[in-house]
């Protein structure tokens, strides 16, 4: 009977004693991990351009669909986005030359400055959506931890933004194993959630990766149909990717001009 | 007289907007009136129709889950494996290549009233009145790319009111030098000066009023543009045209960091001011767009004068939605230099828990005390189609800036748009817009 006592003891011990290895792993070097995660979605040594689709679902609405083009220089904080559908909005363009964007109006045939906050083409997604990640520069860690999101293994990090020229004040990210993004949670000031951001697949191109699709809930917008909350979400799928380089000339006033309606 | 008037108008300056915002709204809002505000802070319409009630399949076929945002994990559960994509080739060749003739078009129409009391032929007289409003635009456009180089491009557009006859409001060529240099050639509409709501640096405002040549030249990073432009008002024939008949405009684009310059100026040497020039600068700072615009005079036979400057901002919220741009004009030109004028609009897309929009723009002349006060509320009931309720108010003594015999000496540009714009002491405005395009 003593011996089994001790058996029994001596078997606690060990688990008590192991209890803190288990399930538990070193925190990383958050602000590296941002960097790393940051340097796999920007196109830093080529040039990028594809075709987006960008699907608004409103809650009890008709869905509308916008075509758009993108060229990105993300060295020089450059992109030129044209839309091509809606034939509403056909001709439409935004022109981000370093902290200035510019939204054209083929109807008028003029430049008005805009803010990279501004929703885009009144989606749920943000211009500044459509801009090279800079997790690591434009936020501050706040925490992490250790998270499963379905199958993925995921660390997950409050940020704060440390400037106001952001989208969002603060941010919670999901990070698998992989180092990509697979869901963000938008938060205001306040603490209030303001938008979910999933991005289950990516698509590798060269030797950088961008979302296959991305789905973006409002969580601030919606309707109960039938006595459930259904929220406004915006799909975005990208298309038709190429790193191929781009003439200088692209990103101007001019060229927007030229390939508008 | 002012009291008395004003006192028997009350009731109806009151009451009857509101009864008409009622009467008019009422189906929307009966179809929304249970929306309510979730814990969340989203929005909750409960009893709405039942269109998209379950998941919907997005075009690439994956479905989108129907239901709030917890439902984003489950798209974790068994997600597609990442993939590799080959890299495609330039989509350059989508706008520049060889494109068969587009033709599309858009029908833009309005229609509505404005009602209120207004001041009479002399100080101290005011006039109850009521004034429909209505126009139709229809416009028929074509677009052509031949090759790399070259595009043709026309739009052809009728108007009312007017006399509904059809003219090209654009039909210009394009000629692409080298991928580099821009060179457009025809009649078209040009716009520079980046001001919102006092319009006065465009120096190509009404360059559509005949035939322009533009070249655009990259330099060193700076973008130069040049126009050439013979306005229908200049009277140039193939007899009479020589380099000085013509109007010559030149535009340079300077990117400073975190700022950028521009500098424009334009010549005609026929008119009464034949010399004017733009400077620009504009730049961000704590999340706030910044501007200054100044204009300059330049004469023959006297020296150079100011014409004016602006100086603006733009300012965003996200949530909640909130923008607030304003601007602040000085009238150089004015003798007494004391025209100062400013003008700051504040709006909303979306107020919570409603279908609205709502803005409001304040407009004021420092150098009599008047201005206007317009508020507006829209919405879109139906696809196409948005309505705007608004309550225009104007302040000041009669022959000043904004309170002239029912009509303003001068106008923002908000109010140059607006087809029911009408200066009324106090009225309301009733528009119903529809916007198409095919």
């Amino acid at each position: 009977m003593k011996r089994i006592f001790f058996y029994a003891l001596l078997l606690a011990l060990v688990v008590i004693g192991s209890a803190p290895y288990v399930g538990a792993e070193d925190a990383p070097d958050f602000k590296a991990m941002l960097k790393t995660v940051d340097g796999l979605v920007s196109f830093m040594d080529t040039d990028f351009s594809a075709e987006y689709a960008i699907v608004l679902d409103k809650p009890g609405e008709s869905r509308s669909v916008t075509d758009a083009v993108m060229f990105r220089r993300d060295k020089d904080e450059k992109y030129l986005i044209l839309i091509l559908e809606p034939t509403s909005d056909k001709g439409k363009g935004y022109l981000k030359i370093g902290q200035s964007l510019w939204l054209y109006d083929p109807l008028s045939r003029r430049f008005t400055f805009t803010s990279s906050k501004e929703r885009f083409q009144n989606s749920n997604a943000r211009n500044s959506d459509f801009t090279r990640s800079n997790f690591a520069g434009d936020y501050d860690i706040v925490s992490g931890h250790r998270e499963a999101l379905g199958r993925f293994n995921c660390w997950v990090i409050d940020l704060k933004a440390n400037n106001d020229g952001v989208s969002f004040p603060k941010t919670k990210i999901w990070v698998s194993d992989d180092n990509l993004v697979r869901k963000t949670e938008d938060y205001s000031l306040s603490g209030q959630l303001m938008r979910t951001t999933a991005i289950p697949t990516y698509q590798k191109v060269g030797n950088r990766f961008l979302p296959v699709t991305m789905l973006i809930v409002d969580n601030l917008r919606g309707k109960t149909i039938n006595g459930k909350l259904e929220n406004e979400r915006t799909q975005i799928t990208i298309t038709k990717p190429s790193l191929s380089t781009l003439p200088d000339s692209i990103f101007t006033q001019a060229y927007l001009e030229k390939v508008s309606k | 007289m002012t009291f008395s008037l004003f006192r028997s108008f009350r009731t109806f300056a009151v009451f009857f907007p509101l009864l008409f915002l009622i009467a008019v709204a009422s189906p929307r809002l009966a179809a929304a009136d249970s929306t309510v505000q979730a814990s969340d802070g989203s929005s909750a319409s409960a009893g709405a129709d039942a269109a998209g009630t379950s998941g919907s399949i997005a075009e690439d076929g994956s479905t989108i889950p129907a239901d709030d945002s917890s439902s984003v994990d489950q798209l974790f559960t068994a997600p597609q494996a990442d993939t590799v994509t080959k890299e495609g080739g330039s989509l350059l060749g989508k706008f520049d290549d060889h494109q068969p003739i587009t033709v599309t078009g858009s029908l833009q129409a309005m229609g509505g009233a404005v009602v209120g009391v207004s001041d009479g032929p002399t100080a101290g007289t005011y006039q109850f009145g009521m004034k429909p409003g209505m126009s139709i635009t229809p416009s028929i456009t074509f677009d052509a790319r031949p090759d790399r180089t070259f595009r043709i491009h026309g739009t052809a557009t009728a108007k009312y009111p007017g006399d509904f006859a059809v003219g090209f409001s654009e039909l210009f060529f394009d000629y692409t030098v080298k991928d580099s240099t821009y060179v457009r050639v025809g009649k078209q509409l040009i716009g520079w000066g980046i001001t919102r709501l006092f319009d006065v640096g465009d120096l190509m405002s009404d360059s559509d009023d005949g035939v322009a040549a533009k070249v655009y030249v990259p330099v060193d990073g700076i973008g130069i543009t040049s126009v050439v432009l013979v306005k229908t008002s200049y009277g140039i024939t193939s007899d009479n045209v020589d380099f000085k008949s013509l109007g010559y405009g030149l535009q340079g684009d300077v990117p400073l960091g975190r700022s950028e310059m521009l500098f424009s100026g334009f010549y005609h040497d026929a008119d009464s001011t034949p010399g004017k020039a733009t400077a620009t600068y504009k730049t961000s700072m704590l999340g706030v767009d910044l501007f200054a615009e100044g204009i300059g005079n330049f004469y023959k036979t006297k020296e150079p004068s100011f014409s004016g400057a602006v100086a603006g901002f733009y300012w965003e919220k996200i949530e909640p939605s909130l923008k607030i741009y304003g601007e602040y004009y000085f009238n150089g030109e004015d003798s007494s230099g004391t025209d100062h004028r400013a003008s700051i609009v504040v709006g909303t897309n979306n107020i919570p828990g409603t279908p609205f929009k709502a803005a409001i723009q304040w407009t004021h002349a420092f150098m009599d005390n008047s201005g206007s006060v317009v508020p507006v509320l829209s919405f879109s009931p139906w696809p196409h189609v948005s309505m705007q309720y608004g309550l225009p108010v104007r302040y000041g003594a009669w022959g000043s800036y904004y309170v002239v015999n029912g009509s303003p000496i001068v106008q923002t540009t908000a109010e140059k748009n607006n087809a029911l714009s009408w200066a009324q002491r106090i009225g309301f405005m009733f528009r119903l817009t529809l916007n198409v395009g095919f």
